[in-house]
């Protein structure tokens, strides 16, 4: 294993090992390698680097570094500087696995019940690739969807995600009360400056789902400058649209029994979201 | 023996069962500690996936990917030639023609005989030098499948044109099953269920459905294998049985019983999950192969596949009550999954049938119970087997019974219950304590939990008191309470005419100037504790306080399995008759060396009680350490129950269960009912102990059986797809409570003494697993309205309209 | 590869260790310390859960390599860490128990509250259930029983029920809190 300790000789080591999988916490990779699904011919562990251990800020916005991990950003200094990303990191699993697992593992293994990635289409954040032609910058989600793949020796460095001084939250639906992978989940956030509400869905589809049209409808109806408080009538109707947006009427026939029950608690996490950050 | 009496008086009577506490520290009834806890708190307690030995090869297994197919052809040049592989194995390789073993009906292959049952189902070994290499060696072989027609259900297993998953049976039920897919069926019929539906005022009737629940262990099955130079094979194994694995492996490895030498390693949890062999024989197998020690380490996954499962149910209830609140009749139908193999099956029906009516009161029933072989994974013992599926729907029942008529569900159980006396629908008369009602308004009687308990001093919500916890799902929103209640009953012991005994072998001798016993069984110490019992009976029988604890091998005989609540009814009362015998043996001495020095010896009670020979009026006779001097006293012997009966094929009556055990629970659920999601805020229990022999173990038993009960109410169930495949054997996707997931659990205990037991002891572990249930599931309803007639409820079960 | 780390304040190597090798692995398998048990090897279970530089982590989840150079704590090195922490507490005097190894520690406050609560049955998660419990008692002196709930969330137990394991927390914190106050007895049954 390549231990390097910086980000210029992570880079190196990863084009110069093209078969080498980047390892950071090691709780996805390591659990695929345990049951026989994956046999890294090399790994380089990232868990030296320091400056990609920590964030700063720039230009309003927060610069993340990859190797965060979950229990570092559910801490409260950073639960004051984006909450709902460190509410998503406070379910993210047990102590162990907050203590391991990365906000650069969560993007770059992709999971659909990934805790984060609800919550980094909400903030529309973006990745800073390290390679070594230098560094480029895309939408989170072009990087997950596979749209524009890592290219060789290229590694995830950063996260910029906006300060938005605002409510956020994240819930999930898990099926215990103990860690457990989500169902669905809903992370939300208020971006005052730009007048919006903007919500993403999890694990319900391989990818976290905007359902835009309700976002904007319900952006609408809030009273910026006053209380930006809601009926709660407009809080379900909220829930209901997004929900529907996200897991649609069929074409023809009856929505199978499980969806239904998926749709709903999509509308109960999003009204509730809602109801949250507005009060 | 030769008893000598020297020409005295009529020896001193030894008192069989001792009429007061003994002084003796650390014997029965004392909550004495762990004697392995400091080795396994410190991490150096050796489990059977912790041995190691020079040279040693690690051992992997081959499974079917198939639930039912034929085998056209295997090819293992490729895995054999791997470097570092040392043996492959496949069914034509076994040593004998003995190539199948079985619990109940010798009916599982070793390895698959051109046919596979179920998925999963072993194929192929092998041996090599890292587990890793022995892996990837075994995704080297090839093996051609044709799959074969799935059987998955009662009507795909009874259909006419059902393939018959084992022909040519001679197992001895096979006379009396309807159809060769039925491993058996019990009947049961008692009055006149038809006559006395026509008294009813009302009439109940549902059905209910129990999924397939895993034991979940947490020590995967492991086991290290070492050859002998006799021939032989040394197995080092985590069992639950060390004797019945032993009459298994020999005749399949081709060696006498003596050359299979089996000792007990350390067990990680069980629940019946390890009464059936899973790697023993391939371990053996291997070793004898190979001439080198062989280790097999299941994992998660592979565990899933490795151990037989709680049998999945299909229940139909039919009750009638009349105005007052009687039961008149039951009528029921229980459908057992059996899967691909009978394993305990044929006893699972047994409860299933004779336990179904629950601890109550009904002469007139109409009872059918019957296990189905299936390529579903296969079914087996799981703490409680057969009660808990029954316990579900007939408590499910009295709830529905209750609101009909409109009374107080505990109230109309406790109308209902039954007490010593009662009749059992097999006939058998309840013969000692069964303080149903009494369990019932213990539980009532207990305070409930505050209101809104999730609510911080600040007002604030501490979402890890709520439903979802960590997941912030709720802080309150969509929360409602709801309280339920079970009671149920298990019954303790091997049933049927089974000859089920124990065996100790004590001996007590002077070490060191101190009295010392050493208690050697062939009990299986799976965590539960009975080592400890076993040493402070000892220490009561015997006045010592040095026990030393043998450990568990094939060199004594049989203990039986640590399974159906039994241990330390039977190991404890068979260490009690050893030490009885011992304890004859030191009085005979001392009367020898003795007797003419105090007329006590002739005349009084004897008793041996800290380290001395005492009269009943507490007179000091002699030092232990005096009497026996040099001399070991060894005593080796065999402890049965009382004989039961088999159960009539066709009325099922008979003297069938040794000894009935009852709890009851109250649950305290809250449920996000827009999510579905449940948590349990408390979970009481009273049980009736007979006699608390170790009260922390007793507690420990009373939560942990509880906690497995409030997994199948919400959460645990291995998904078994239409086409028979498993679904989820991962602890990602098969979840069992974690500590976040699990109340308080109150605890209120009765010791009231059986007189057929020793010590008065009832057996303890699995009654509480049974009525945690379908309380939880009680509780679920009252705070939801919604009917909940299958276990697990799923969040989608109380969202769905 | 080559690996070189410090396990309970020893240093250990282990070679030929396989890219994909995980630390449980060369823990049990390698430097004979089995104490960490492997009962599912997804991080679902807890029970090969240990100290990585201080932080709780589930070993069969670290791969070997990450290892490297750091300082790795497992069940049979809470006996010795939590020597270590009470002479640090008490001025870091090293004389009292008078014994030079370190083998023959006493039992740590939370090893011995298990025993006495009884939190042990069949002991398979008790190993990395401890570790985990020692991790909060150390920043955590009083923790309530949901802090208890939280910090255990990780441990799967199947035959307590847990509630044993709460009580033996609850009894070494009210220890531990005794022992800091030098007040005499408070740590009553522990039930």
């Amino acid at each position: 294993m390549t231990l390097p300790t910086s980000l210029d000789e992570a880079v190196a080591a990863l084009a110069a090992m093209p078969a080498a999988v980047p390892v950071a916490g090691g709780t996805d990779l390591m659990s695929a390698v345990n049951s026989g699904l994956l046999r890294p011919a090399a790994l380089v562990g990232l868990g030296r680097i320091s400056e990609i251990r920590g964030w700063q800020y720039a230009d309003g916005n927060a610069l993340l570094g990859a190797c965060l991990t979950h229990a570092r950003m559910g801490r409260s200094d950073f639960a004051a500087l984006i909450p709902a990303l460190a509410m998503a990191a406070r379910a993210a699993g047990p102590p162990q696995i907050r203590n391991a697992g990365t906000l650069g593992g969560n993007i770059a293994n992709a999971a659909p019940t990934g805790d984060a990635l609800p919550v980094l289409a909400a903030l529309e954040a973006t990745v800073v690739l390290a390679g070594p032609d230098g560094t480029r910058e895309i939408p989170v989600g072009h990087l997950t969807a596979g749209h524009d793949p890592l290219r060789p020796g290229e590694l995830l460095a950063y996260v910029r995600a906006p300060l938005l001084h605002a409510p956020q939250t994240f819930l999930k639906a898990t099926t215990r009360t103990g860690p457990g992978r989500a169902t669905a989940s809903v992370a939300l956030v208020l971006d005052p400056a730009r007048r919006g509400v903007r919500c993403a869905i999890g694990a319900v589809a391989p990818m976290p789902l905007r359902p835009l049209e309700a976002e904007r409808w319900v952006s609408g109806l809030i009273d910026w400058d006053g209380s930006r408080a809601l009926e709660p009538e407009a809080c379900t109707a909220f829930g209901d649209y997004a929900a529907m947006s996200c897991i649609p009427d069929p074409a023809e026939g009856e929505l199978p029994l499980a969806l239904a029950h998926l749709r709903r608690t999509v509308a109960a996490l999003a009204r509730r979201a809602l109801e949250r950050a507005l009060s | 023996m030769g008893t000598q009496m020297r020409g005295t008086a009529a020896p001193g009577r030894t008192p069989t069962s001792l009429s007061r506490r003994s002084r003796t520290k650390g014997g029965i009834g004392e909550s004495t500690l762990r004697p392995d806890g400091t080795l396994k708190v410190i991490g150096e307690f050796a489990y059977s996936s912790d041995l190691w030995h020079e040279d040693m090869l690690w051992g992997f297994t081959l499974r079917s990917p198939h639930p039912h197919a034929r085998i056209t052809s295997i090819d293992i040049s490729k895995a054999l030639a791997q470097a570092g592989v040392h043996a492959v194995l496949t069914h034509d390789d076994l040593p004998t023609a003995h190539t199948q073993y079985g619990l109940e009906y010798t009916d599982t292959p070793v390895l698959a005989d051109g046919v596979v049952r179920h998925h999963g189902e072993p194929v192929a070994l092998v041996a090599a030098d890292h587990p890793e290499t022995a892996r990837r060696a075994a995704a080297k072989i090839k093996v051609d499948y044709e799959p074969l027609p799935v059987v998955h259900d009662e009507a795909s297993a009874l259909a006419d044109d059902a393939p018959i998953l084992h022909p040519n049976r001679d197992d001895h039920h096979a006379g009396h099953v309807p159809h060769p897919n039925i491993v058996h069926r019990q009947p049961i019929i008692r009055g006149n269920a038809a006559e006395a539906a026509k008294r009813a005022d009302v009439i109940v009737t549902g059905e209910y459905e129990v999924g397939m629940q895993d034991q979940a262990f947490l020590g995967p099955e492991s086991g290290l294998a070492v050859p002998a130079e006799d021939g032989g094979i040394d197995l080092y194994i985590a069992t639950q049985w060390l004797h019945s694995d032993l009459r298994q492996i020999a005749p399949v490895l081709g060696l006498p019983e003596e050359k299979v030498r089996m000792t007990l390693s350390g067990v990680g949890g069980a629940f019946g999950g390890r009464e059936d062999l899973s790697m023993q024989i391939h371990a053996c197998l291997l070793a004898l192969r190979t001439g080198k020690p062989v280790k097999i380490v299941y994992n998660r996954f592979e565990s899933f596949f490795g151990h037989v499962h709680r049998h999945p149910a299909k229940l139909w209830y039919e009750h009638g009550a009349t105005k007052d609140g009687k039961i008149t009749h039951m009528k029921c139908r229980i459908v057992l999954d059996g899967g691909a193999y009978a394993s305990s099956s044929p006893a699972v029906v047994g409860n299933a049938s004779s336990l179904s009516v629950g601890p109550y009161v009904v002469d007139d029933v109409e009872i059918e119970a019957l296990a189905l072989y299936t390529n579903n994974p296969p079914c087996g013992a799981m703490r409680g087997f057969g009660a808990v599926q029954a316990c579900f729907a007939y408590e499910s029942q009295m709830d529905k019974l209750a609101e009909k008529l409109g009374m107080d569900p505990v109230e109309f159980r406790q109308k209902n219950a039954m007490s010593q006396g009662a009749i059992m629908p097999t006939g058998q008369i309840v013969d000692s304590p069964a303080p149903v009602a009494e369990l019932l308004r213990l539980i009532k009687a207990m305070p409930l939990p505050p209101e809104k308990q999730w609510e911080t001093a600040r007002g604030a919500a501490d979402v890890r008191a709520l439903p979802g916890g960590l997941s912030n799902t709720t802080h309150g929103e969509g929360v409602v309470r709801g309280v339920g209640y079970a009671v149920g009953i298990k019954n303790v012991g091997f049933s049927e005419g089974f000859d089920d005994y124990s065996t100790a072998r004590v001996q007590l001798q002077v070490i060191g100037g101190e009295p010392v016993a050493t208690v050697h069984t062939a009990m299986a110490e799976v965590g539960q504790g009975g080592i400890t019992v076993n040493a402070q009976i000892a220490r009561t029988e015997l006045g010592v306080t040095q026990v030393v604890i043998h450990p568990a091998d094939t060199q004594v005989g049989s203990a039986g399995s640590t399974s159906a609540s039994r241990q330390t009814y039977m190991t404890g009362g068979a260490v009690k008759n050893a030490c009885e015998a011992i304890r004859e043996k030191v009085l005979e001495t001392g009367r020898r060396k003795f007797g003419t020095y105090h007329p006590a010896w002739a005349t009084a009670e004897l008793l041996l009680e800290d380290g001395k020979v005492v009269t009943d009026s507490d007179e000091p006779l002699a030092d232990l350490v005096d009497v026996l001097g040099d001399e070991v006293i060894d005593i080796e012997l065999q402890w049965r129950h009382r004989p039961t009966e088999a159960f009539d094929p066709v009325t099922g009556q008979g003297f069938g269960h040794v000894q009935y055990s009852f709890a009851a629970h109250r649950a305290v659920v809250e449920v996000d009912t827009e999510l579905g999601l449940v948590k349990v805020i408390e979970l009481a229990c009273a049980q009736d102990v007979g006699k608390a022999l170790n009260p922390l173990s007793v507690k420990g038993q009373i939560h942990g059986a509880t906690v497995q009960g409030l997994g199948l109410a919400v959460m645990e169930e291995i998904i078994v797809a239409k086409d028979a495949k498993v679904c989820n054997p991962s602890f990602t996707d098969y979840l069992i409570p974690t500590i976040l997931d699990t109340p308080a659990i109150p605890v209120e205990v009765l010791e009231l003494a059986d007189e057929h037991a020793p010590y008065g002891l009832r057996g303890i572990g699995e009654a509480p697993t049974l009525s945690s249930t379908p309380a939880v599931v009680a509780a679920i309803r009252a705070a939801t309205g919604l009917p909940l007639v299958r276990v697990p409820v799923r969040p989608e079960h109380i969202t769905g309209t | 590869m080559r690996l070189t780390f410090r396990v309970n304040g020893r240093q250990q190597q282990a070679d030929d260790v396989w890219e994909g090798e995980s630390l449980l692995y060369v823990l049990r398998e390698r430097l004979g310390l089995p104490g960490s048990k492997n009962a599912c090897e997804q991080g679902e279970c807890g029970s090969c859960t240990v100290r990585l530089d201080g932080l709780l982590v589930c070993s069969c989840l670290v791969a070997a390599g990450q290892a490297q150079g750091r300082d790795v704590v497992t069940v049979e090195g809470l006996a010795s860490q939590a020597k270590k922490r009470a002479d640090g507490r008490s001025g870091g005097a090293d004389g009292r128990t008078g014994k030079a190894g370190t083998d023959l520690q006493p039992l740590s406050p939370i090893q011995q509250a298990f025993i006495d609560a009884g939190a042990v049955q069949c002991g398979f998660c008790t190993p990395g259930m401890l570790v985990a419990a020692d991790e909060l008692l150390e920043r955590n002196a009083s923790p309530t029983d949901a802090d208890i709930r939280e910090a255990l969330s990780g441990n799967l137990c199947r035959c307590t029920g847990y509630q044993t394991i709460l009580a033996a927390v609850r009894l070494a914190a009210a220890r531990g809190t005794a022992d800091t106050a030098g007040t005499a007895d408070t740590a009553g049954t522990g039930g």
